[in-house]
Formats: structure tokens, sequence, C-alpha cells
């Protein structure tokens, strides 16, 4: 077989699949009534290029938007605060001793080291600190009555004043006034759980959680909430969800000090059978 | 909302843009439609898939940045509307599929019947031998033997090392060469 030969088929082939000038003129007026027919948008890169500076606009208005707020948020509070109550300046000092005092506490739940935290002392000395309000000193015995303390000044609190963070979640009656009290209501919760677990009652320390879980869907003390329950759920005997919450819990709080205690509550071990007697268990 | 061929950077003259667009389409419509012969567009819808790339063109000839060749830019957008006029071709095709078949229309132009016949018979055979292919080989042979591409344009146009497409095309022409011998050896025999 030649190279000509091949040649020739393959010119054969070119002018055969050729686009032919009348082929090409046709397509080219076709394209021009097209463009005519319909205009078409200004391209994507011009949009992006004109959307630039409004985008960085808007984005530095809503920035600002949002730290005008966070920087008028308490003003307005403490405006609004002492207007409907005229006791408000000094509780206003009260609330700031007692969130200073709240929030040593809680910073007390995360330096727990890993051999406290093995016992239920950790968490209840822990929840204790963050929930004890500036000058009172709770017995172990008044913990309750501490609770029903904290309880009671909730309700007393002036009414329309909201928190950001409970407000999905807490009724205008029982939503807590400040953070500082918001806090201590959270922290007497969980001591109570604590207690109850402590006292082998499992299952009312499972409701005390749900009740806190109602009351503070964005609660500062998750994390104390998450390892009670985990605890809980295991005592009672559901050792399958107790364990998925304990994994749970030991993927989102790496190093916390509460680790040991989930976790040696809820291995083949430490499996109880379930402590109320009216609820097998699972 | 602009006219593609209406000016859009400066207040450029609506005739210079429009030759613009002109001017890439005379010069590119013959790559563009081979482009389509080797992404396998049948010949009755070429017109269509060479019309909507430099409709895409007109919209986004700004975008054009010139980085890369036009060739590349205009091969990667025949892709995409040959895959989309194959979508709707299948489409199409379900819907014809009920209709008898029309008779092809004869030709009109008066040719040798003899060459018209040896031309149809080499046709044919170039089209069967480019048809067993893969497509990576098949744009080589195609842009390189049939549209007379060089090779580092070529390498450009598939974004490929310009010795794959040397290779490809050794590979290809060996094969075709066999293809005919063999096709040719067949009829003999026959």
């Amino acid at each position: 077989m030649r190279d000509d030969e091949l040649d020739a088929m393959l010119a054969a082939y070119r002018r055969h699949t050729s686009l032919s000038p009348a082929r090409e003129d046709r397509i080219l007026v076709r394209l021009r009534h097209s463009v005519r027919e319909a205009p078409v948008e200004a391209s994507r890169s011009e949009r992006r290029r004109a959307d630039v500076p409004v985008r960085w606009i808007a984005l530095g208005l809503a920035v600002a938007a949002a730290l005008a707020v966070l920087w008028l948020e308490p003003a307005l509070v403490g405006v609004e605060q002492r207007h409907a109550d005229p006791d408000a300046a000094s509780r206003v000092v009260a609330d700031s001793d007692a969130r200073e005092h709240v929030e040593g506490g809680v910073r007390k739940l995360g330096d727990a080291t890993t051999s406290q935290a093995l016992g239920v002392a950790p968490i209840e000395d822990a929840i204790e600190d963050a929930g004890q309000p500036a000058g009172e000193d709770a017995g172990d015995g008044g913990r309750d009555t501490e609770v029903e303390r904290v309880r009671a000044s909730e309700r007393v609190a002036p009414k329309g004043v909201t928190r950001s963070r409970d407000r999905g979640a807490a009724t205008s009656d029982d939503r807590p006034d400040t953070p500082a009290e918001a806090l201590a209501a959270e922290a007497a919760l969980l001591r109570r759980a604590n207690a109850r677990l402590s006292s082998g009652d499992a299952q009312r320390a499972l409701i005390v959680l749900q009740d806190w879980e109602a009351r503070f869907p964005h609660g500062s003390l998750h994390e104390e909430h998450a390892a009670l329950r985990a605890i809980a759920l295991c005592a009672l005997g559901r050792l399958i969800q107790g364990r998925g919450e304990a994994k749970a819990f030991a993927r989102r709080y790496v190093g916390s000090a509460h680790i040991e205690r989930v976790r040696s509550a809820c291995s083949e071990g430490g499996e109880k059978k379930p402590t109320d007697p009216n609820r097998p268990g699972q | 909302v602009r006219r593609p061929f209406e000016p859009h950077r400066a207040q450029q003259g609506s005739s210079s843009t429009r030759l613009e667009l002109e001017e890439v389409y005379r010069a590119h419509a013959a790559f563009v439609w081979r482009a389509a012969v080797v992404l396998g567009v049948p010949d009755a819808a070429r017109d269509d898939l060479v019309h909507d790339v430099f409709l895409v063109v007109a919209r986004r000839l700004d975008e054009y940045d010139g980085r890369a060749a036009m060739t590349t830019w205009l091969f990667g957008i025949a892709r995409g509307v040959a895959r989309n006029l194959r979508r709707s071709a299948a489409r199409h095709q379900r819907k014809l599929q009920a209709v008898p078949a029309s008779t092809p229309p004869s030709s009109s132009h008066a040719e040798d019947p003899a060459e018209l016949a040896e031309r149809k018979r080499a046709v044919a055979l170039v089209e069967r031998f480019l048809d067993q292919l893969d497509p990576a080989h098949r744009a080589v042979f195609e842009f390189m033997e049939i549209e007379g591409m060089t090779a580092p344009e070529v390498a450009r146009t598939l974004r490929v090392n310009a010795n794959t497409v040397y290779t490809r095309l050794r590979t290809v022409r060996a094969r075709f060469r066999r293809f005919v011998q063999r096709t040719h050896k067949g009829a003999i025999d026959a």
C-alpha cells in the first residue's frame, strides 16, 4: 500500500467531512440572528466583578451591625432592667459578684484532674462551685433548698428581660435574668441530678437531666450534662444507649476531666443493674 | 444585559467587537467543525454544534484571557455542547422512533459516477477505521492528518504532552495502513 493512496483516501475523507464555505456562511448568518434575537446576560465574570464591591460592602455592614448589637446589648438590658425595677442598681452589683464567682466555679470544672474525676466528687464540687451564689454557704444537706432558692429567684425576676441563648426553650416565666443566674440554675439542676445518681436513683437523675435539656438547650454546662446523662443511662442498664452517648462524649470532649468517670461507669466491668425497681433494664 | 456583539468593555465602536467575534468565527469555524467530527457528532447536528459553540463564545469572549490556546478553549466548549446535543438527540430519537423513516434526498450535484463511487468508498473506509479508534487517538489523527494541525497545536488543544501526540499519531498511522491493506486483501480475495 503506497503512501499516496492513503493520502488520497484521507483527502477524500477531508473533503467529505470539511466545513464548506457555504455552510460556514449559513451558520454565521444563523448565529448573528440568534445573538440579535436573544440578548444574553452579562457574562459570569462580568457579574462577578460587579458583585465583588457590593458583597464586601454588605459583609462589612453585617459585621458592623453585629458588633453594634453586641456592644449595645448589655447597656440596653441594663437600662431596661433599671426601668423595670427600682432595686436594679443594687442587683446589678450583686449579679456581677455572683457572675465572677460562678465563672470561677465553671473554670474549676475544666481544671479538675483526671484522678479527681474518677469519683463522683469532682463533678459535684465543680457544679456546686459553679452554682454557688456569692455570699451564700450551702451545706451538703441544703442542696434542694438551694435549688428552690434559685428557682424562687428566677420566679421573682423582672419580666421582659430575655436572654437570647435560652430563648428557644425557656418560657418567659422561668427565664433567668442574667447569665450568672442562668448558670446558677443550670448548676443547681445538674447538682441535683448528680445527687440522685450518688444515691443510686438514676431514673430520677435522668428526669432532672431532661429538665435541664428542656430549659437550657444551649446551656453552658453541656459537658457536665452529657457526662451525667451517659453515666445515668449506663447505671440504669440502658447500656447500648449509654455507651453510645459515652462514646459521643469522649469524641466531643477530648481531654475532659469526666471521661474516666464516664468510661468506668459504662465499661463492661462497670455494668450495673437497673437501680430503679420499677424500670427493668433494657 | 447586553448583546454580545455590542461593546462592553470600553466605549468601543460596535463594529470592532462584532469583528472580534466574527474574526474568531472565521478563523476557527473549521476547527470547531472538525471537533464536532472528532467528538462523534453526526453530520446533521454539526451545524447546530458550531452554532451553539459560537453562541457560547459570544457570551464568554470577554472571559478568554489568552492564557490557553484559543483552540483549547473552543474544544472545551465544543465538548460540553456536544454532550448536551447528544442528550437532546437521544430524547429526540426516542420521540421519532414511532415515525417511519423518510427516503434520503438525492444529491443534486452532477458528478462523475465512478469518481463519486470511489470517493464514497474511501470515505466509508476511513470512517470505519476512525470508528474503531478510541477518542484520544482519533482526535490526534483527525486534527493532524485531516485538519493539518501541528503536534504542538494538538498537544495544547487536547492538553497532552507533544511527545504523546507524536506517539499516538505513529500508532494510528501504522494501524491505518494495516487496516487498509487488510481491507484491500479481503476485497481481492472475495
